[in-house]
């Protein structure tokens, strides 16, 4: 290309990049890695990965301009990924009743549960919790299903979630009391018989 | 806590790689990174694993696939209606017997799950208690559906949002809905409602008609498509 030509760089048949697809490229830079080990530790399978990255990616350019995007990119981003992944996990997922109480914990109770090896931190024990609770969240809201995964399956506290999500502890503590309360209807139905 | 022992989970650590930390918290982490060595370890394992993504996995495809659908979003407003038209023609030549009908603008399908794959539930079959179930959903746009049972004992099931009290949100794209349900033990004949709406729209008038008996699309709201099927199970 002569330093006088106006064709875009690239070649002929380049098409110029619009501002929405340079913000796309820019925001996969910065936040496609962490979104894409986000889908793999959830899916534990390499191309459903990489399709919820992907579709992560297109469903954040949906929501911009929106109020959903008053968060930060980082959340959103997060979020969609979680409740993707999750989503591919509850086509596959039977219930097996891993997932324990859904009990939520006061500060103290927390502070001591750091201290201790938390639950659901091996491989498979993992994997049918994150099940279970796939099937739990069924219908609800991205931010829900995020804050449950954390919690219930990652053995965050309170605090690490709203940390993660850049939400205030108090808005994470409400948001698992409601959800454990509407989860353990579930679960019943999930196992009759069992003990929530 | 052990020297080994980590003190800071990944997703705090993806955060800070990504630059998505307030500055109070990021100084907060870097004074813990500061003292530990194998935070310091997994922060490097991180950071060197998504510049191998990046370039395993470049912006490019994805960039082309979002470009690809953008003319999509400028097409004339006309344009619109063809699909619209299309499903119109569909529902009036569908065959009424079809128990699968499309009425309105919704269909519901039954698929039991057998092995690693499924079986479309034929008209007048016959399931039995554990049979799994898979509900697809097809409607002409996206919005919001609702899957509901009423079994041979009267008792009324939301099965798709388990157990919800609102309609969860539908994508005409992905007719499959990723409910699996195993069904009871009670026997009888069940109906399965399949609701469908542009907007958002509560159950609690449903479960309410399905508990008297009544028919859901004699009492549906406007803009709610109701679609039926029935089966055995013994």
């Amino acid at each position: 290309m002569s330093p006088e030509s106006t064709a875009p760089r690239g070649g002929p048949t380049a098409r110029a990049a619009s501002p929405a697809s340079d913000d796309l490229t820019a925001l996969y830079r910065r936040f496609g890695p962490a979104v894409h080990r986000r889908a793999l530790s959830l899916t534990r399978d390499a191309e459903e990965a990489l399709d919820v990255t992907q579709d992560t990616f297109l469903a954040y350019m949906k929501v911009r301009g929106t109020p959903r995007d008053e968060a930060s990119p980082f959340t959103v981003l997060y979020q969609i990924a979680t409740y993707r992944a999750v989503d591919r996990v509850r086509r596959r997922a039977r219930w097996s009743g891993s997932l324990g109480p859904l009990s939520v914990e006061d500060e103290d109770a927390e502070d001591r549960r750091q201290e201790a090896a938390t639950s659901h931190t091996g491989g498979l024990e993992r994997v049918e919790a994150l099940q279970d609770l796939a099937l739990l969240t069924q219908g609800e809201d991205e931010d829900v299903l995020t804050v449950a995964v954390l919690y219930f399956v990652e053995g965050h506290t309170t605090e690490e979630v709203a940390q993660v999500l850049d939400m205030s502890r108090k808005t994470v503590s409400r948001m698992l009391a409601r959800f454990a309360e509407r989860a353990q209807k579930r679960s019943l139905r999930l196992s009759p018989g069992a003990t929530p | 806590m052990s020297a080994g022992e980590r003190r800071i989970k990944d997703a705090l650590l993806e955060r800070y790689l990504s630059d998505a930390l307030a500055p109070e918290a990021r100084g907060q982490l870097e004074s813990v990174l500061a003292e530990s060595a194998p935070d310091r370890a997994r922060l490097e394992e991180l950071r060197a694993d998504s510049a191998a993504f990046l370039v395993q996995h470049p912006p490019g495809p994805l960039v082309a696939r979002y470009e690809a659908a953008e003319p999509a979003r400028r097409r004339p407003w006309w344009l619109l209606l063809v699909p619209a038209l299309a499903a119109s023609v569909l529902v009036g030549v569908w065959p009424r017997e079809n128990p699968y009908t499309v009425k309105g603008t919704v269909s519901l399908v039954l698929h039991r799950k057998a092995g690693d794959g499924s079986a479309r539930v034929e008209p007048g079959a016959t399931l039995a208690p554990g049979d799994v179930l898979q509900f697809e959903v097809k409607a002409a746009e996206d919005g919001y559906v609702a899957v509901l049972s009423r079994d041979g004992q009267g008792t009324v099931t939301v099965y798709h949002p388990f157990g919800g009290t609102e309609a969860a949100r539908y994508q005409a794209t992905r007719p499959m809905l990723p409910a699996a349900i195993e069904l009871d033990e009670v026997r009888g004949h069940e109906e399965v409602y399949a609701l469908h709406s542009r907007e958002p729209f509560a159950l609690d008038w449903a479960v309410a008609a399905l508990t008297e008996g009544k028919r859901l699309d004699a009492v549906a709201p406007r803009g709610v498509a109701v679609e039926h099927v029935g089966f055995d199970k013994r």
